[in-house]
């Protein structure tokens, strides 16, 4: 079973790959998308024993985790897993050590667009994976093609999906 | 007579009578108790003066007399009885001795001593024995100083008790004032609250008290009351905008299929195109009446229903009301299993909803795409509905949920600003959720959540 990993700065647009994966690769074998959000290690000794009820979390909007609810029914259904994780740490073997530990061998980042780590806890992890063996791939993504107004239209095709054929090459390279 | 002043006038009762008690205790007990060092007193005296008198030789008894004139002073109507034990039966029953019961010469007797007291006439009686023989010695005075000193007591206590009534009254008003004063705001809001301004609440202070609870309960009240009143109100306004679509349509129809001759078969089109418009009239004025009841009761009919079914149907209705719309329904989130389509709803009513969401899109996008597309997301299912049109200004944005209210960029486009006020009490009714997300010339994303219909 493949594993992949894709990092999210907890924005719907950060989950368009996922969509894309699981509309293409219908039928093409089990699969475990890892959607991955780094966040600081708690600094206060309370927090690190017990993670405590101050323990302040990013924020998620509303349609980030309707967005991942409706990835996770859809994606059930080609047999493809759709876990969401919190990395606590801020350097890249924490990262790694996650990676080994999951088991994941791929990392999809989205080429062309910048993802905005603004909240306070959250740790800006694209950096990490430079540095990493593990195969990382892109795939492009047109943020011009998509207006501030969406949220989960941004899931819905577009009308410029069927036209990137870097997506279909990625997504057929999933099958085992 | 007011609460404020019932409850002052209790609390000066209850108080008082605890005053008045206290006071007759003092009185009672300070009259009882607070004078036996005077019969110590008169022991005292009547020890020396049976010495005085009595002693067996005359120098002892000369010098007890010298004590007594020299060191003990007169008492008011102070009196001595010295009687010899073999007449003490003749002094009981003489005048002298009528307010001394017997038992006080029987104590003298059994005790060698008895106190008694008349009044504040003090009695002090005591035994004496010699070789002269035995004696009884009474004596007995006026405590002047006790009288005074209880004179004094019961003034101040009477005029305590009516001071502290006066105090205790002014406190039991202020006080109740101040208990009654958030009763009295609450009637004061109340007040100016009529059919004209039920949007306004009352003030609630932060606390669980049983006067915020009445405010609470009291808001609860008017929102229910508001919710109603909107619901009657706008039923009129809400009814003509729904008729207008289809009747538009009919008039339309015949209209043009008067302009002109036709062959049978196109007038036969024409026929079936206002029956259904007419269905949908009958459709939409059954809706819409529930939709009054609703705010009422509770109890309009709920079945299972599709909901691609309605979209199905929504997009036909737009097609119908904008012949150059484009419609399109996006499968790419579809679930495959049908059942997580199904909602619990009133298929009328919904429809209603769904097609007032995706008309506003054809109206406000002229010929650009509209998109629809089903979702699953955990227990609910997610209708999104997307266009690239004129979009809502981000300053609308608070208010498009308001009835009447249109957006500040919609001018020249018919409309009541109906439609969206409507489409959310229908979806809350449904128990779902509707959240919209726009940019002014871009376009706008309406999101309706309904929770699926579990069997």
């Amino acid at each position: 079973m493949k594993k992949i990993l894709l990092p999210t700065d907890l924005t719907v647009q950060s989950l368009w790959a996922a969509k894309q994966i699981i509309q293409q690769a219908r039928y093409q074998g089990a699969l475990t998308i890892y959607v991955v959000h780094m966040i600081e290690m708690p600094s206060s000794i309370n927090d690190l024993l017990s993670l405590g009820r101050n323990r302040k979390y990013p924020t998620m909007s509303p349609a980030f985790i309707d967005a991942l609810q409706i990835l996770r029914s859809k994606a059930a259904e080609s047999n493809i897993a759709v876990h969401f994780e919190y990395v606590y740490g801020n350097n890249s073997r924490v990262l790694k050590n996650f990676m080994q530990g999951q088991g994941i061998a791929e990392v999809l980042l989205l080429n062309g667009y910048e993802y905005s780590f603004s909240q306070n806890v959250s740790v800006d992890f694209i950096p990490f994976f430079k540095r990493m063996k593990t195969a990382v791939n892109h795939i492009p993504f047109n943020i011009g093609n998509f207006s501030e107004f969406q949220l989960l239209s941004i899931l819905l095709n577009n009308g410029t999906e069927e036209k990137n054929e870097e997506v279909a090459l990625y997504t057929s390279s999933l099958a085992v | 007579m007011k609460i404020q002043l019932k409850i002052a006038l209790l609390f000066t009762l209850l108080c008082t009578s605890i005053i008045i008690a206290l006071s007759c205790a003092i009185y009672y007990f300070a009259n009882k108790e607070a004078f036996q060092d005077f019969f110590v007193r008169l022991e005292l005296r009547a020890n020396i003066a049976a010495r005085a008198n009595l002693a067996a030789d005359e120098e002892t008894a000369a010098t007890f007399e010298k004590i007594r004139n020299e060191h003990l002073q007169q008492l008011p109507d102070e009196k001595e009885y010295i009687v010899q034990l073999d007449t003490l039966n003749s002094f009981v029953k003489s005048a002298v001795a009528k307010d001394l019961e017997p038992s006080f010469f029987d104590e003298i007797l059994l005790n060698k001593r008895a106190a008694s007291r008349k009044g504040f006439l003090f009695y002090e009686g005591v035994f004496y024995k010699n070789s002269k023989g035995s004696f009884v010695i009474v004596i007995s005075a006026q405590h002047t100083y006790a009288k005074d000193f209880l004179a004094n007591l019961r003034s101040i206590l009477m005029i305590g008790c009516l001071i502290s009534m006066v105090v205790v009254f002014s406190l039991g008003m202020i006080f109740s004032k101040r208990i009654l004063l958030p009763i009295r705001n609450i009637t004061r809001s109340v007040k100016k609250i009529n059919a004209t301004s039920l949007h306004e609440r009352l003030l609630v202070k932060q606390g669980r008290d049983e006067v915020a609870d009445l405010a609470n309960t009291f808001n609860e009240m008017i929102s229910r009351l508001e919710m109603s009143f909107e619901t009657q109100n706008n039923f009129v306004s809400n009814a003509s905008h729904e008729l207008n679509t289809p009747l538009t349509g009919i008039i339309g129809e015949a209209d043009y299929a008067l302009s002109r001759p036709f062959s049978q078969e196109q007038y036969m089109a024409s026929m079936t195109s206002i029956l259904s418009q007419a269905e949908r009239l009958r459709d939409v004025t059954k809706g819409l009446l529930e939709l009054a009841r609703s705010g009422l009761v509770d109890n309009f009919s709920m079945q299972p229903i599709r909901l691609d079914e309605i979209i199905y149907n929504v997009q036909k209705i737009a097609k119908q009301v904008y012949p150059k719309s484009h419609v399109e329904v996006d499968y790419s989130l579809y679930p495959d299993d049908s059942d997580q389509l199904s909602v619990m709803a009133n298929a009328h009513l919904i429809e209603l909803a769904i097609s007032n969401i995706v008309l506003n899109s054809c109206k406000y996008s002229g010929q650009k795409h509209v998109v629809i597309a089903l979702a699953v997301a955990g227990n609910d299912t997610v209708i999104i509905v997307k266009d690239n049109g004129i979009g809502i200004p981000q300053k609308d944005m608070g208010h498009i949920f308001d009835p009447f209210f249109r957006a500040s960029n919609v001018q020249g486009t018919g409309g009541y600003g109906i439609g969206l006020p409507l489409t959310k009490n229908i979806v809350k009714m449904h128990n779902g959720t509707i959240s919209i997300n726009s940019k002014e010339n871009e376009g706008t994303e309406v999101v309706v959540k309904i929770p699926i219909a579990h069997q």
